[in-house]
């Protein structure tokens, strides 16, 4: 006999002898055809099937699409028996030969794959969307993260910045609430937008007192008019839109996104989330903003394939900084960039980066003027009062090595301002100067080595940062924290930091060392 | 005296969980076949070509047509192994990778069916598809373009 497909040959092989209803029925329940694989076409193959041999049993149509599954016929009720059978004759043995068998089976084996086919299908899409559907036409989707835990920063009584920030205490705090809304409508169209919710700005000093003037606190406090009673006292906090961007992604090599992204530069601004980051506390470049975390503008970005490596690159043109405005109001363009390598094979992960960022920033300022000229004697005049222009580069390393997670940084910035529109240097630290041109430098080197239990992972963490500032021109942090993770949505992180500031560039009139910091970090994070 | 019969219960102890992890490990490995369409010109496929595929950042096929990489759910074996031979991932490490994948905003991960058959039934409807099931199911209605041993990946 010619060679069966799989479970068929079982039927062949037994096809000789006539085979009973149960006979075929306990094949079927095997492991080589699982009973929970049977089908309507299963079914009436099974009919079908034996039909020829079986007693007084009538055939079902098998080559119908989509027939129910039949139940086993009494012989009594039976219907005519195929063509092929002598209608009659109660016993007949098969009427088809070997390979007349054979070719029937392989027609039936078709049927029965086509209608398995289109019922799985057809409970494939019946079913709910699964969790992280990917490609193709998708609802809504919203995620997030979150996190909370419990901090305390030491600073020296002596410092001004122990005076000026909610450090030397310990607090409680939520740290992040942030809530994804992703949508794609449409195959190769793509929405996100990620919001975070704070209670800020309720308690912000808003002014200091003294030769500030009054001293006061920011409060968004208000009574709840909702509320079941008329004293009820409620809170607003501000919602950060983090990002919020449509994309096109049809072409592999050319993808594009326009709104407001994050600026893709390095590697900690696209990790972004707590549950993503290896360590709690931020680069120094990433706090003071030595690049714009996000931008609005549009980005072009693609890759390609070399063997196992990627390469990939990343364009954006955009208003530039948006500290000030969201409106570019001084066609003042930002361009930036990043291109890499990658190559993942999952026991050795590794990705190198450079990225740049340039752009004009400036403010500009509307005063009213007496102007006989102007409009009922008063025109507007439009003043810059400080412009710089800022070429940022960075270069970036990524290394996974098996359960060993390496990540290195290294930025420099420069800042060219123009003549005669510096910044105003904070009046505190440096009354009555100005802001000069400066190269900043700055570069972190971070080692994670998750354990082989408890999911515990350690780290070290060194950063160094130097630029030209008056409470110390060169900042050195060191850090040891762990990482436990309880599971892929669950982590615990904390941190403990030692900040050392130095006068490397320039003698300071204050002691530097006195702005020396300590912080302990903790966050129970969930990602959701 | 004491100490040394812990020590040997422990040695015990941990010869047995070994022995019972092997034969776990070679019980629940089965083979896994990579299908494509019967119209996808691809006769076989690497790892180089089936990871970025499945990491969705190779989003089209070498050849050209859209890549359409179809998983199984993530607690499902066939998917494990299949991550641990293809990605390099367990599935601790899988999970996270996806997690962080959506923290950063990063492409969507592939899509999901519940079940062997329903990515049999994809892959045979769909010329763009790329999914994975057991040796022992796979039909004439898809086209076998890789298989996974013992936890290492071949050519059909």
């Amino acid at each position: 006999m010619a060679a069966l497909p799989g479970p068929f040959r079982q039927f062949a092989t037994k096809a000789e002898a006539a085979l009973s209803w149960d006979e075929v029925t306990n094949m079927l329940r095997t492991p080589a055809i699982p009973r929970r694989r049977l089908s309507a076409g299963s079914l009436a193959l099974l009919c079908a099937l034996r039909a020829p041999w079986a007693l007084a049993q009538a055939p079902t149509p098998v080559d119908t699409p989509g027939a129910e599954p039949a139940a086993p016929a009494p012989a009594a009720a039976a219907t005519p028996p195929p063509t092929d059978a002598v209608p009659g004759q109660a016993a007949a043995p098969p009427a088809l030969d070997g390979a007349a068998l054979n070719a029937k089976i392989e027609r039936l084996q078709e049927a029965v794959d086509a209608l398995k086919a289109q019922q799985d299908a057809a409970a494939a899409n019946a079913a709910d969307e699964p969790e992280d559907a990917g490609s193709g036409a998708e609802p809504l989707r919203i995620y997030g993260f979150t996190d909370m835990g419990l901090q305390h920063t030491w600073i020296s009584e002596q410092s001004v910045l122990a005076r000026l920030f909610q450090v030397n205490n310990t607090s409680f705090v939520v740290g992040n609430v942030n809530l994804y809304f992703d949508a794609q409508p449409i195959k190769h169209f793509r929405g996100l937008t990620e919001l975070r919710f704070t209670n800020a700005p309720m308690g912000d000093i808003e002014n200091y007192g003294g030769l500030a003037g009054k001293f006061k606190r920011t409060s968004t406090l208000s009574y709840d008019s909702g509320g079941t009673a008329v004293n009820t006292p409620m809170w607003g906090g501000t919602v950060v839109l983090e990002r919020a961007w449509l994309e096109w992604h049809e072409h592999q090599a050319l993808k594009v996104r326009v709104g407001n992204f994050f600026t893709p530069f390095g590697i900690w601004n696209e990790d972004h989330g707590s549950p993503t980051l290896i360590s709690l506390a931020l680069p120094q470049f990433i706090i003071q903003r030595w690049m714009p975390i996000r931008q609005t503008g549009v980005m072009l970005y693609g890759n390609a394939f070399a063997g196992d490596w990627e390469l990939g690159y990343v364009g954006t043109l955009s208003n530039g900084r948006q500290e000030i405005s969201n409106y570019n109001f001084d066609n003042g363009f930002g361009v930036g960039g990043r291109a890499y390598v990658r190559r993942d094979t999952g026991q050795l992960n590794t990705t190198f980066g450079v990225s740049y960022f340039t752009g004009r920033t400036a403010d500009q300022e509307a005063e009213f003027v007496l102007d006989a000229n102007g409009t009922n004697g008063v025109s507007v005049v439009n003043k810059t009062p400080w412009a710089y222009t800022e070429h940022v580069m960075g270069a970036d390393a990524s290394v996974d090595i098996d359960a060993t997670r390496i990540r290195a940084e290294a930025i420099v910035r420069r800042i060219v301002y123009e003549p005669g529109k510096r910044h105003p240097l904070d009046p505190l630290f440096a009354p009555g100067s100005l802001s000069p041109d400066a190269w900043q430098e700055s570069a972190y080197l971070l080692v994670a080595n998750q354990l082989p239990w408890g999911g515990i992972e350690p780290y070290l963490y060194g950063e160094f940062e130097e630029q030209p500032i008056v409470i110390g021109d060169l900042i050195v942090s060191a850090s040891v924290g762990v990482n436990v993770h309880f599971n892929s949505a669950v982590q615990l992180k904390v941190q403990a930091t030692r900040s050392y500031f130095v006068d490397a560039l320039f003698e300071s009139p204050y002691d530097p060392s006195s702005n020396n910091v300590t912080s302990v970090y903790s966050r129970l994070v969930m990602a959701f | 005296m004491k100490t040394r019969r812990t020590l040997l219960t422990v040695l015990l102890l941990s010869t047995t969980v070994g022995v019972w992890t092997q034969s776990s490990q070679a019980v629940g490995d089965p083979t896994i076949v990579v299908i494509v369409n019967n119209a996808n010109p691809v006769t076989s496929l690497g790892a180089s070509e089936l990871r970025p595929i499945f990491q969705t950042t190779k989003t089209r096929w070498s050849g050209g047509g859209d890549a359409t990489p179809l998983n199984l759910p993530s607690e499902n074996k066939l998917r494990q192994d299949f991550d641990q031979a293809v990605l390099g991932l367990d599935p601790t490490r899988a999970s996270r990778y996806w997690q962080d994948r959506k923290i950063r905003g990063g492409a969507r991960a592939p899509k999901y069916l519940p079940n062997s058959a329903a990515v049999l039934a994809a892959v045979a409807a769909d010329p763009s598809a790329v999914g994975y099931v057991n040796a022992s199911e796979v039909t004439k209605a898809v086209k076998v373009v890789a298989r996974i041993a013992k936890g290492k990946l071949s050519a059909p």
